[in-house]
């Protein structure tokens, strides 16, 4: 469904990611693992257009088969792409209600949103209350990582890249975010889905068809879910040297 | 990485024209000083320490005038203030046009431990781009009471726990000269307060 | 010089330029008291001895001697509709204002059938005894007030504008509410719909007796012309013990106008003083609504938000005096600035020695949106006890592209999410606004954000 042919990006002098080529496949699950700075989340930006990111000539991405190397973030994520944040933004005075809102204005009312997000809001474990929060007054952590799941189910796009999720959060977030992410794939089985993570404890409840490992801006290895776990046992000791 | 401690140097204008990092550093200083930044990627800062007793009286005119993009500076000047000391601080941060992808801030801490003490704190801004991110903070006033009750549920004294507090302002400026790679310095200022203090 | 007089309509005005002779004059066609003829006449001695700010925008275009400082209209104005300029029209049809308004807003008309609407109001506030009238009204019905309060807090010799003010004043609005009443439905000079109130020299006065509270709304969304350019106003307000005043400004003055307005207010023992300021037109404006906190616990509070595109000078902010023990302040200013516009922010917080306990935030926050636009903040701090605590913070930058980023990932086209940014950014102030107006106002920035207004 996305293809990413010789991907190499480039930021102001430093070379991010080097000649990646991977296929994402209908339907299939991947897991991105690699040391911090190995490029997970420039891989990601650069699949969503990150204006900042610059692609050599000899990059391509193509989405059912068309390409959109050169197509805006907004129009990527009209045709189905979307990320989570790391740490979303804290934007004066506009809050995730807004953002929802504006997302899906031509498909969903105000109302239906809202009921939708409710929903997700008490599988998460989180108050209502914070869907009307602006974005620039305090959330913990794993709020603003359950607030980003939480736009993904609402949204529920056709390709999603969670990116480090499970990267602080307790144990019970976890869980609870895992279950509603399992959801979206159990009730549209044709939904991609990438794991950016270190850790095998989400994989356990989102098992990966496909494990990818970075490191330095290069995929070097691929393997099934097997290899993420002597990650988990072995750290990433195996690809040192 | 270029130190100059310029407490006692009688120049109103400090021209820094390499890139790099430029910092400076003044204690208890009266004057003006104008930091004219004419250097892309050059990254400036200045802090400033006061310590006021008696009659003491410190006025002091900054500026951070970047007339070339792509530098930063940072002003930090943290001041504590007894008796009848007088405090009167104008910091002005200047970006032109022509200055592109600036980035420069202002904060400040003036804590007055006595009721005759006065302060007076105009941070400008002066600002002709939108390429830029410019912020300043300045609380001036007496120490947070909160903060003084919760030492003080540790079994510190109020006295104990207001040296503390005022120890950590200065703290705080030593801490982020050492963020910077100042190191030897430190420990002669830190002596020369201590001596301060108690004279 | 001699007032005409014309016969068929019954229009009074002045020749144009001012003498003392032209003081006197206004002062006789309205029927006044000696004592206030006597203040008029003080206040232009001090005018002619003052000079312009050097500070601030440049003022040097104003020309005192092509003003006609007193015009009565009962039906006509002098303005007609084919001189109204044309943005300001296709301002009106964009933001849907029905043609009575329009024509009154444009200063062409001096009436607006609203009276229905008005007579319910003022029967409401009969019963509860208050006070409510053009000042003109109040100096012969409530005369003791005046005389009481008129120019105590802005003397005429605080400033030229002031001075000039106090000297040819007409129009603006009296408030009188007595102890102890709630006026829930907030009062705007909308009602009173005729020209009277929006004179170009209207002086307001508002005293709100103990433990009142009552709120005060001016000005609209829908831009206001005027082919006489200096708008010069003063509103005194009194906030007695436990009392609690808000007065809420929307300014959308055509661009020609130099609205120069000093609005002062002074809180007694636990008194509470808001201005809501929403600056969007005029050429040049120069604003800085203040609060003398006079009582024990008294609590002041300026909400500012300033817009200047091409052609305008929003120079605005806040002053706070502390003059006594608990009292607390807070300023809060947003200015957006494009197209070569400047927003300049002066403030002043002022702790006076026996301002024991007191604390003040200020926060001014500049949004500019291009490399011709200009921010400036000028905040004063003078703290002269020790035993209080000044907090001030101020940022300028411009929309983060990452946030403009992470909107685009959630399918936001690059102008909706600039949009958005903007409306949260104004948004803190904009709710503070009455609902019928925040709506005008965010449509109106939306408009102002297009580039298709002004």
């Amino acid at each position: 469904m996305l293809e990413l042919q010789n991907v190499t990006v480039k930021a102001k002098k430093k070379t991010l990611l080097h000649d990646i080529s991977e296929t994402f496949d209908v339907g299939k699950v991947y897991a991105i693992m690699g040391p911090n700075g190995s490029g997970k989340s420039t891989l990601a930006q650069s699949i969503l257009g990150h204006p900042g990111l610059t692609l050599t000539k000899k990059s391509k991405i193509l989405l059912h088969g068309k390409d959109i190397t050169g197509l805006a973030t907004d129009k990527r994520a009209a045709k189905g792409l979307f990320m989570t944040f790391q740490n979303p933004l804290a934007i004066d005075g506009v809050t995730v209600f807004n953002v929802l809102q504006y997302a899906l204005e031509k498909s969903m009312t105000s109302e239906e949103i809202r009921e939708k997000a409710y929903v997700l809001s008490e599988k998460l474990g989180i108050s209502k209350e914070l869907l009307e929060r602006p974005l620039n007054v305090a959330f913990s952590g794993g709020e603003k990582k359950k607030l980003e799941v939480l736009q993904a189910a609402v949204i529920d796009p056709d390709l999603i890249i969670f990116d480090e999720v499970d990267t602080g959060v307790d144990v019970d977030a976890l869980r609870r975010m895992t279950l509603v992410i399992s959801e979206m794939k159990a009730r549209d089985p044709k939904k991609t889905m990438v794991v950016i993570t270190h850790y095998t404890r989400i994989l356990d409840y989102i098992t990966p068809d496909e494990v990818l490992v970075m490191k330095e801006g290069s995929i070097v290895d691929r393997g099934p879910y097997a290899l993420a776990q002597k990650i988990d046992a072995e750290g990433y000791t195996q690809y040192e040297g | 990485m270029q130190f100059h401690d310029i407490t006692t140097d009688k120049k109103k204008t400090h021209v820094v024209q390499t890139p790099g990092t430029h910092v400076f550093f003044f204690f208890n200083k009266t004057g003006d000083l104008s930091f004219d930044i004419e250097s892309k990627k050059a990254r400036v800062y200045i802090f400033g320490m006061y310590l006021g007793k008696k009659k003491a009286r410190f006025f002091v005119k900054t500026s951070q005038k970047h007339s070339v993009g792509d530098s930063t500076s940072s002003l930090l000047i943290n001041g504590v203030f007894f008796d009848e000391a007088v405090f009167a601080h104008e910091g002005l941060i200047t970006i032109p046009k022509e200055a592109k992808n600036v980035a420069a801030e202002q904060y400040g801490h003036n804590v007055l431990m006595s009721k005759k003490c006065s302060v007076e704190s105009k941070p400008f801004l002066e600002i002709d781009t939108h390429d830029v991110t410019c912020t300043h903070a300045v609380t001036t006033g007496t120490l947070n009471k909160e903060q003084v009750r919760y030492l003080m549920t540790r079994g510190i004294s109020k006295k104990k726990a207001q040296i503390l507090m005022l120890s950590g302002f200065f703290e705080e400026v030593f801490a982020k000269m050492h963020d910077v790679g100042i190191t030897k310095e430190i420990d002669a200022y830190k002596e020369k307060l201590r001596e301060y203090q108690t004279s | 010089m001699k007032a005409k007089k014309n016969k068929d309509s019954f229009v009074y005005k002045t020749k144009k330029g001012l003498s003392p002779s032209t003081v006197s004059e206004i002062s006789k066609l309205k029927n006044e008291p000696s004592w206030m003829r006597e203040k008029r006449l003080h206040a232009y001695s001090l005018f002619k001895k003052k000079p312009i700010p050097s500070w601030g925008p440049d003022l040097s275009n104003l020309d005192f001697n092509s003003i006609t400082y007193f015009l009565r209209a009962t039906e006509k104005t002098e303005s007609t509709w084919d001189k109204v300029p044309d943005d300001i029209k296709k301002t009106y049809d964009k933001l849907g204002i029905p043609e009575a308004e329009k024509q009154f807003l444009a200063g062409v008309s001096a009436q607006y059938e609203s009276e229905v609407v008005y007579e319910n109001v003022k029967e409401e506030l009969k019963k509860q005894g208050v006070l409510f009238c053009d000042m003109d009204t109040a100096l012969k019905k409530h005369p003791q007030y005046l005389y009481e309060y008129f120019g105590t807090l802005v003397p005429p010799n605080d400033n030229m504008f002031a001075s000039l003010n106090s000297a040819v004043w007409s129009g603006g609005s009296f408030i009188y509410v007595p102890k102890g009443v709630h006026v829930d439905l907030p009062l705007q000079a909308y009602f009173r719909i005729n020209a009277e109130l929006f004179g170009q020299f209207e002086r307001t006065l508002i005293i709100a007796d103990e433990g009142s509270f009552v709120h005060y709304i001016e000005g609209c969304t829908a831009p206001q012309y005027r082919t006489d350019s200096l708008h010069a106003a003063v509103v005194e307000i009194f906030v007695k013990k436990n009392a609690r005043v808000r007065y809420t400004t929307v300014q959308n003055w055509s661009k020609n106008i130099y609205n120069l307005v000093t609005k002062r207010a002074r809180a007694e023992e636990n008194a509470i003083m808001e201005w809501v300021d929403a600056n969007i037109g005029s050429g040049i404006t120069m604003k800085y609504p203040g609060v003398f906190l006079a009582g024990k616990g008294a609590k002041g509070e300026v909400l500012s938000l300033s817009t200047a595109a091409k052609g305008q000078e929003q120079d605005t902010g806040a002053k706070m005096i502390h003059a006594a023990p608990n009292t607390s302040s807070r300023i809060i200013s947003k200015s957006i600035v494009k197209d070569g516009g400047v927003g300049t922010f002066r403030s002043l917080v002022d702790m006076q020695e026996g301002a024991t306990n007191a604390s003040s935030y200020v926060s001014c926050d500049s949004l500019i949106l291009d490399a011709q636009s200009h921010a400036r903040t000028y905040p004063y701090m003078r703290v002269k006890e020790g035993d209080s605590t000044v907090e001030h913070e101020a940022t300028v930058e411009k929309i983060g592209e990452e946030k403009i980023w992470y909107l685009e990932n959630r399918g936001v086209s690059k102008e909706n999410a600039e949009s958005m940014i903007v409306n949260g950014f104004v948004d803190p102030i904009a709710k503070e606004i009455p609902l019928e107006y925040a709506i005008e106002l965010n449509r109106l920035i939306q408009l102002e954000m297009e580039g298709s207004v002004g």
